[in-house]
């Protein structure tokens, strides 16, 4: 098996690694970058805790290879907020409504409800349940989480 | 004269952790790297039962990378299990011997420098065995000359736990209507969305620490102890954040072991995780229980007694096992007066996947039985199921002879405003075919009392230091596992101290750094056990404080000194406080410099056998079935439920809304599907918890009790909830299409049969 | 659960996909977006020590529609962007439709319908609306390139009219006829977000308040997703009403096969055919 050098431009930050072809893109950014925000709940692609976006789109890395993202854009959770002492609105609003328990999901649920937003600023709760599909959650029911979204969409701000 | 000063109790603070959990800073066990780690795996056997004639790990030794290879050869066999009180009870080794329970007993581990090569490795391990006969379900392991699970038990049964009160006889002969139904329940899985994970290493003075994905550090520490030879103060365990447990995470793991063994082998740190394949597939699950419940009524619906048989299903091992036969009996007499009772719980092995606890521990099975048979006994009686249910409740100052005294009960309220919220009277009146309402209720206990831990330490234990800075640490054992014990420990402490939540710093999941001890997350046991400790030391602090105000005031000594808002102060002079951080100042000068420090505890004693105090709630279910299909739609959930004082209630509602969402899945999608031994369904794909998309709509209202074995009033938000759901579903089947479910999960199915049967 | 070792081949024109095709014939394992392949070679279930990954070989990812050639949707165009195509909304509700109760976001947005195809899955969702459209698979290989019917395509689970070297470089849908509407239902009793127990496509055209040709197929009721041919017949030629969907769902259950699975009884998926045709046609007639 050979291994290939691959670039990943992750949160704008270009990284040349020596990769296995059958690394995924979630096990290279957990273990090699030590970017450990993205979460491994299932390595199947059923749970959506590795959401990451793939040049703006999400996808779980676990399915991922690392080799498919060579010279890609790849935006993780640690990618999200615009300064280290400030949060994105989503990750405020997902503070502030108590959206997160054990917060396993939560880097999931954030990357999903980011690409939504960005995608469709003004979707409705029921968009919002279809978007976050992909991403299960033990703990909150979704209720705190939908709400969290919802509050950054257009229709909540004027 | 008092004043009213601002409170904190009641208060929705959101979490301290939030922010590194939303920006993903946050570490759990898996997120932890070590210079010169290895990685491990686990070889689990393909067989249901058998014995294991012989392991060669030769090949798997002799491939490159692989460091350390360990079977039940290599380790002593030190049989462990968290019912130390009765060691008979413990009956688990790391790695299997020379027999294999079920499919995914661990067999051996292997340590490699990458997960791919000792995942490899473990192809390699070459295991001769000779199969055997295994029994599947109860009625299979109890059947005369059934293959037996454990050499000791040649019955299966590993043991009975009785509970007898009141003539049970005479009641049942004198009942006008006597109900007898056997219902029976599926095993599910917590779901946890982090898989389990260990890191171990052993440190330079040679005492081993170990990070872990668990919800009772404590338990930890001392089972890795006892099963490695070692001294507890000889092993350390860290709980970073945890995803998750419900349950599931309150034993000691193979895994765990073996990670320490094999980190003390090569002197390398090792760390191993469990795939969600593995979770699912032989991971601890929720007890399959056999119920067969006998109950008699007078014609004006008054219980006179009631006779309640369980079998558990407890898979391979006794895990939590015991516990569970206990609890499901008294959670099947704990709602209602039940004057006459007669309890017998039979925890049977059988060679599927050891059962474990599982939120609401015995209670989810209990109810669905108790809650399902008391509707059927309000049709058959013509009494309204909630005027039934108002006729028998529990109140305040009941007591269950010989096990527990109930010192707060909102159920009766409970019971008549979710009637209200619900609309029950005229939505029952009106409903159209395939639409229904149903209800059911729950109690639960707030923390167990019995120590089968065999802890020689309080229950709980808080540390708090204050510092002339005008904060606080307190360090505790007490583990969030995401319920939110760090937001609401410091919540109690700024509140007794007249602090903000932020002047609070928590030290918490270190066996090493924090006070002896905590028994750790499970039984809904947290805010009240170490809430009353942190309040213990908050106490002894405000002691110290107090005279210092008092000398430095001149108060009288009738008068009455409180915290608030930072300063400390006579009740009846709320303006002329001294700043918190200047009375510290000046305790620590008169103390001599010593720091001002101070370690609270408790431990429940004299409150029975079961749990200092209880919760109630009832929850009224509103569904729609679709009579083509028999597909349950929930379209919405009522729930009233009192939980004593609601210290945050946002973190209330969350634990409300997550218990939907698992209630849900347990009365409708989830289930593992077993066949001789083997769960066929081992992703999530086939393993279905509710989306976001699935949930109903859902109301609820807390009725306020005042518990006063609580902090602040407070007692259990957390499992009951999980509880009434599932009957409540069950029962608005029943009411849309006549269908009563025996058994769970309700299937279209069965539904839809009904529907045929009663067509033709 | 780890992926096994394999070559990851990035072929950048069509002629070296067949190159690679022959070089590891029988060993080679052709990739798009990945989310059926990568599970089933972490589970187990299927193994290949090379694998071909099509996102770099141009054209493949191709998306057009136009009124004489219909959809043309190429191996490597991703589910997501078919769905939400606006042709695709406008003449193929029923495949819109499918794709978006097909997977969740993440999944949608990665794999393609091609690889939805190739799988070959009894219940893959996509291919009972394109055999309703009546859906042609263009294969490609060094011999040459063939239209093979959709309805020919499927052979058994996971089965496929592939042969060594072949590929499907795209599907062409025709467009449908005045007149002609299909619609997709599909049946998952647990939750909104899961594989199909039951799934059917119908389409019918209505001139002048007749059924002038019905189309039903059937998918998760045998090895391969299936053509109702009986209960087409029952509507061919009918004037819609309640009584004529009573009848052909009655019909299109005697027609199927299915098996019990951990899902459902395979008397329940047969009931569940008899209520989707129904409210399929239903919901037809209603937007008539």
């Amino acid at each position: 098996m050979k291994t290939r050098i691959v670039t990943l431009v992750v949160n704008g930050d270009e990284h040349s690694l020596a990769v296995k072809p059958n690394r995924t893109l979630a096990e290279v950014l957990r273990d090699d970058l030590r970017l450990t925000g993205t979460k491994v709940g299932c390595e199947t692609g059923d749970c959506g805790a590795c959401t990451v976006l793939l040049n703006g789109r999400p996808v779980n890395s676990c399915l991922t290879l690392a080799i498919e993202a060579d010279a890609q854009e790849v935006r993780t959770i640690e990618g999200i907020a615009p300064s280290g002492t400030e949060l994105h609105r989503v990750q405020r609003a997902f503070v502030e409504h108590g959206a997160i328990q054990c917060g396993f999901c939560t880097p999931g649920m954030v990357m999903s409800s980011v690409h939504l937003l960005e995608r469709a600023p003004d979707a409705t709760e029921e968009d919002i349940r279809h978007e976050l599909g992909g991403n299960l959650c033990r703990c909150t029911g979704y209720t705190k989480i939908v709400g969290a979204v919802s509050s950054c969409t257009s229709r909540c701000r004027p | 004269m008092s004043h009213t000063r601002d409170t904190l109790i009641g208060k929705s603070v959101p979490r301290p952790d939030a922010v590194a959990k939303v920006t993903g800073a946050a570490q759990y066990t898996d997120d932890i790297s070590l210079p010169n780690m290895l990685h491990g795996a686990l070889l689990r056997s393909p067989h249901a039962h058998a014995f294991i004639r012989k392991i060669d790990t030769s090949r798997a030794r002799a491939l490159a990378g692989v460091k350390c290879v360990i079977t039940g050869q290599d380790v002593p066999a030190v049989k462990y299990g968290n019912w130390r009180l009765v060691p008979a009870l413990q009956d688990e080794t790391a790695l299997a011997t020379d027999r294999v329970r079920f499919i995914g007993d661990e067999i051996a581990a292997v340590a490699a420098i990458d997960r791919e090569t000792a995942e490899r490795a473990v192809e390699l391990i070459e295991v001769e065995y000779e199969e055997l006969p295994g029994v599947f379900t109860v009625e299979e392991a109890l059947a005369e000359g059934a293959p037996a699970v454990h050499e000791e038990h040649q019955d299966n049964i590993s043991l009975t736990r009785d509970i007898d009160y009141g003539n049970v006889e005479r009641a049942l002969s004198e009942a006008d209507l006597v109900l007898e139904d056997t219902f029976s329940t599926h095993p599910v899985s917590h779901v946890y969305m982090e898989p389990c994970s260990v890191v171990a290493r052993t440190d330079t003075d040679g005492r081993l620490t170990v990070w872990t994905s668990t919800q009772t550090p404590y338990y930890i520490q001392c089972l890795l102890a006892r099963t490695l030879g070692v001294r507890e103060n000889d092993v350390r365990v860290i709980k970073p954040h945890v995803g998750g447990g419900f349950g599931g995470k309150m034993e000691l793991r193979p895994w765990e072991f073996a990670a320490a063994w094999m980190a003390r082998q090569t002197g390398r740190p090792v760390k191993i995780t469990i795939d969600r394949q593995q979770e699912l597939a032989a991971g601890r699950r929720r007890h399959p229980v056999v119920i067969t419940s006998k109950i008699g009524f007078k014609k004006d619906g008054t219980i006179t007694g009631k006779e309640v048989t369980a079998r558990l299903d407890g898979g391979a091992y006794n895990g939590m096992g015991p516990t569970a036969t206990f609890l499901i009996g008294n959670f099947s007499a704990m709602l209602y007066k039940v004057p006459a009772y007669r309890y017998r719980g039979i925890y049977v092995y059988t060679n599927n996947p050891p059962a474990g606890a599982m939120r609401g521990f015995g209670a989810p099975q209990a109810l669905f039985a108790g809650e399902m048979q008391m509707n059927r006994a309000a049709e058959a009686l013509g009494i309204d199921p909630i005027e039934l249910r108002l006729r028998n409740a529990m109140e305040t100052g009941d007591e269950i002879p010989g096990v527990a005294r109930i010192s707060s009960c909102g159920l009766r309220t409970c019971l008549e405003e979710v009637r209200t919220l619900s609309n029950w009277n005229e939505r029952r009146a009106a409903s159209a075919p395939g639409e229904g309402l149903g209800i059911a209720c729950y109690s639960f206990i707030s923390g167990g009392v019995f120590n089968w831990f065999n802890t020689k330490y309080p229950f709980s234990s808080a540390e708090v230091k204050v510092f002339d800075d005008g904060t606080a640490q307190l360090t505790t054992l007490a583990a969030d596992i995401g319920q939110g014990s760090d937001l609401i420990l410091p919540q109690i402490l700024a509140e007794e101290l007249g602090l903000r939540v932020e002047d609070i710093r928590l030290v918490t999941g270190d066996t090493a750094a924090c006070p002896q001890s905590d028994l750790g997350t499970w039984g809904s046991r947290v805010t009240l056990m170490a809430g009353n400790a942190v309040r213990d030391a908050a106490k002894k602090i405000k002691d110290e404080l107090f005279k210092v105000v008092s000398l430095k005031l001149g108060l009288n000594v009738i008068h009455e000194i409180e915290c608030g808002h930072g300063t400390i102060y006579a009740k009846s002079k709320p303006g002329k406080g001294i700043p918190f951080a200047e009375v510290v100042q000046m305790a620590q000068l008169a103390n001599r410099g010593e720091p001002i420090r101070a370690t609270g505890y408790y431990t429940p004693r004299d409150v029975g056998l079961v749990s200092p105090a209880f919760s109630f709630g009832a929850q009224v279910a509103d569904v729609r079935v679709d009579l083509d299909t028999g597909v349950v739609e929930v379209a919405g959930m009522y729930t009233v439920h009192d939980c004593g004082t609601e210290l945050n209630p946002m973190a209330v509602e969350g634990q409300l809304e997550g218990s939907i969402q698992m209630s849900l899945g347990y009365a409708l999608s989830e289930e593992l599907v077993m066949h001789r031994g083997r769960t066929l369904n081992t992703t999530l794909l086939d393993y279905k918890i509710p989306v976001a998309l699935d949930m109903p709509p859902s109301v609820s209202k807390t009725v306020e009790t005042f518990e006063p074995g609580g902090p602040f009033g407070a007692k259990e938000a957390g499992e009951g909830l999980a509880c009434p759901t599932a009957p409540a579903i069950a029962h608005a089947v029943h009411e849309a299409t006549g269908y009563f479910c025996r058994n769970l999960p309700i299937r279209p199915e069965r539904i839809l049969e009904h529907l045929d049967r009663r067509a033709r | 659960m780890r992926l096994p070792d394999f070559d990851f081949h990035v072929p950048t024109s069509l002629e070296e996909v067949f190159d690679l095709l022959d070089e590891h014939a029988g060993a080679a394992m052709l990739m798009a977006g990945g989310t059926d392949v990568l599970p089933s070679l972490k589970l187990g279930r299927r193994t290949c020590s090379h694998l071909i990954w099509l996102k770099r070989v141009p054209g493949l990812d191709g998306l057009a529609y136009d009124d004489t050639e219909g959809l043309n949707i190429g191996a490597t165009a991703l589910l997501e962007d078919v769905r939400v195509f606006p042709a695709t909304r406008e003449h193929y509700v029923a495949l819109s439709d499918a794709i978006r109760d097909l997977a969740t976001p993440q999944t949608r947005a990665k794999g393609t319908v091609v690889g939805n195809i190739c799988n070959a899955s009894p219940c893959a969702d996509t291919a009972t609306p394109l055999l309703v459209y009546g859906a042609r698979v263009r294969i490609s290989s060094r011999r040459g390139t063939r239209d093979v019917p959709l309805e020919d395509f499927f052979r058994g689970p996971r089965r496929t009219a592939l042969e060594l070297g072949d590929i499907v470089e795209r599907i062409l849908v025709p467009k449908p006829a005045p007149g002609e509407r299909a619609v997709f239902l599909k049946f998952s009793p647990r939750s909104k977000v899961d594989i199909a127990a039951v799934n059917v496509s119908v389409g019918i055209r209505l001139v002048g308040g007749i059924i002038e040709r019905a189309r039903v197929f059937l998918g998760t009721v045998a090895p391969t997703p299936v053509r109702a041919p009986r209960t087409e017949a029952v509507l061919a030629g009918a004037r819609p009403d309640l009584r004529l969907f009573e009848r052909a769902s009655g019909t299109a259950r005697e027609e199927c096969a299915p098996i019990t699975d951990h899902r459902a009884t395979k008397e329940y998926k047969t009931h569940m055919v008899g209520v989707l045709v129904r409210r399929a046609l239903e919901r037809l007639v209603v937007q008539a």
